[in-house]
């Protein structure tokens, strides 16, 4: 008995670790908000069609404000420290920039074609990441004292949810540097930030991932979601067919229908398990993943609809039925 | 009958005054009864604090203020003021004093492993206001630095706080 005991013991020790897998890791970036870059004059201004539209100029503020690199520096090694390195915008951008030069002058030896790389990847080579650290911040003055004003929201990329924030005003002083007191705004705030951060992940990990679905049809596609198919004895369109695939997969049936039209249906608030098995191993899901469960049941008699996936990041996908 | 009545009127008192004494010390055995304030912030996640606590003499009181700032960080979570934010509790789930007892009580044992994060800023008697002489003893209020981070990090490798990244 106590053999078969110690078996199990030893074999369970071995075959755990390889079973579990663990979830994916949202990547986090700090980013000066809209706000920030206002006030402090970090904009660039475009004719967009005739129209002159302003947008944030992040490399300008990022190379200008040292204000700014002290706190993003100082949430970084509090965000390390815990576990979180946090995405750095600076070198995102830089990094960004270095891999359109190099992609511009590799070319294969045998033909010499170039990388092929179709619209949609260029739109989407941005600076992003899963969770958003919006950052404003302003040196005010009462009198002969300083203080700080600051804000800092933990945004949802996919969803657009403020998932942590943190806000007040700091001690006035008339003696200490703004630096300081903006090191001291940051160490004082961070705490209580984080154990919302965290409270957020406890959250996804029993109630799973909230991610956002949207599905869409090609122009030339021969259905669209009024389309009637009988599955599983149940004659409906395919928009509530639909919508019963997701309450059956969700983690407790939970989703929000935020639109549904005949060639565009958009869920929200999904809450998508953290892993999924593959030959019998435990793996970390994100939306790619769950919306392939979906094409894949697609595929199947009776709808037999060809689709494909792109993929908006850890939490957000598009599927397009109609061909891949 | 007189005598009887102002008996009854004796017991009364004497039963409440009892009851209310009873409730008293129940409410300074709590270790959730923290009195405690936050002076500032510090560089690598030290907090400054002013924790309180009652004693026969102010030298037992000084011992218990400092095992107060220590569990108020782990049970409580530290309030806001003076220009910082509130700090959340180390361990906030309900009951983790309980579950864990065995360990708190060696941890908090009379210089125990508790002085390993806390630090008086200075090691003199506190005197005028931040030493009150009661009729059971002294109030003591002293001011010490807390190593916040550093007691997060132990109790995480303890298994006794969960990690932020824990699961990723």
């Amino acid at each position: 008995m106590q053999k078969r005991f110690l078996l199990t013991f030893f074999l369970s020790l071995i075959v755990l670790p390889a079973v579990w897998g663990q979830a994916k890791k949202p990547t986090l970036m700090v980013v000066p908000s809209d706000r920030f870059c206002l006030s402090e004059g970090y904009m660039s201004t475009f004719q967009v069609q005739g129209t002159e539209k302003s947008y944030p100029d992040y490399r300008q503020a990022l190379q200008k404000d040292d204000e700014l690199r002290l706190v993003i520096t100082k949430m970084g090694s509090i965000m390390a420290n815990r576990g979180f390195p946090l995405k750095d915008l600076e070198q995102e951008l830089k990094s960004l920039e270095t891999q359109q030069a190099e992609q511009m002058v590799i070319s294969s030896r045998t033909s010499g074609a170039e990388i092929y790389e179709s619209p949609i990847d260029r739109l989407r080579r941005t600076a992003k990441a899963d969770i958003i650290l919006d950052l404003d911040f302003e040196i005010k003055r009462q009198g002969p004292e300083k203080y700080i004003s600051f804000n800092l929201k933990a945004l949802d990329s996919y969803t657009s949810k403020q998932i942590a924030g943190a806000a007040g005003a700091g001690k006035p002083s008339t003696a200490a540097s703004a630096d300081l007191l903006l090191e001291e705004a940051v160490l004082s705030y961070m705490d209580g930030f984080n154990a919302q951060l965290m409270e957020h992940f406890n959250n996804m990990f029993d109630q799973g991932r909230e991610v956002a679905i949207t599905i869409m049809t090609w122009e030339n596609a021969p259905i669209d979601f009024y389309s009637e198919y009988t599955y599983d004895g149940i004659t409906d369109e395919l928009g509530f067919l639909l919508e019963d695939w997701l309450a059956e997969n969700s983690v407790k049936g939970r989703f929000t229908t935020a639109t549904a039209t005949e060639s565009r249906m958009k869920f929200e608030q999904v809450r998508i398990p953290l892993y999924f098995e593959r030959r019998g191993r435990q793996r970390a899901m994100d939306t790619r993943r769950f919306v392939n469960q979906l094409r894949k049941f697609l595929r199947q008699a009776p709808f037999h609809i060809e689709s494909s996936i792109h993929q908006r990041g850890l939490g957000e996908a598009w599927l397009i039925l109609g061909e891949k | 009958m007189k005598k009887m009545i102002l008996l009854g009127i004796f017991f009364t008192l004497l039963l409440s005054h009892c009851s209310t004494r009873k409730n008293m010390k129940a409410l300074w055995q709590s270790p959730y009864n923290i009195e405690i304030e936050t002076l500032g912030v510090g560089h690598d996640g030290t907090k400054l604090v002013k924790a309180w606590a009652n004693a026969r003499n102010p030298e037992l009181a000084v011992i218990q203020a400092e095992k107060n700032a220590v569990a108020a960080a782990i049970f409580k979570g530290l309030p806001g003021g003076n220009g910082s934010a509130a700090t959340p509790a180390i361990c906030p789930e309900q009951n983790k004093l309980e579950k864990n007892a065995s360990f708190f009580e060696g941890f908090f044992e009379t210089g125990g492993k508790y002085l390993q994060f806390i630090t008086l800023t200075n090691d003199g008697m506190p005197g005028g206001k931040d030493r009150i002489r009661m009729s059971s003893g002294y109030k003591v209020g002293v001011k010490a630095t807390l190593a916040y981070d550093n007691l997060r990090e132990y109790l995480e490798k303890e298994g006794l706080a969960n990690p932020m990244d824990q699961g990723f």
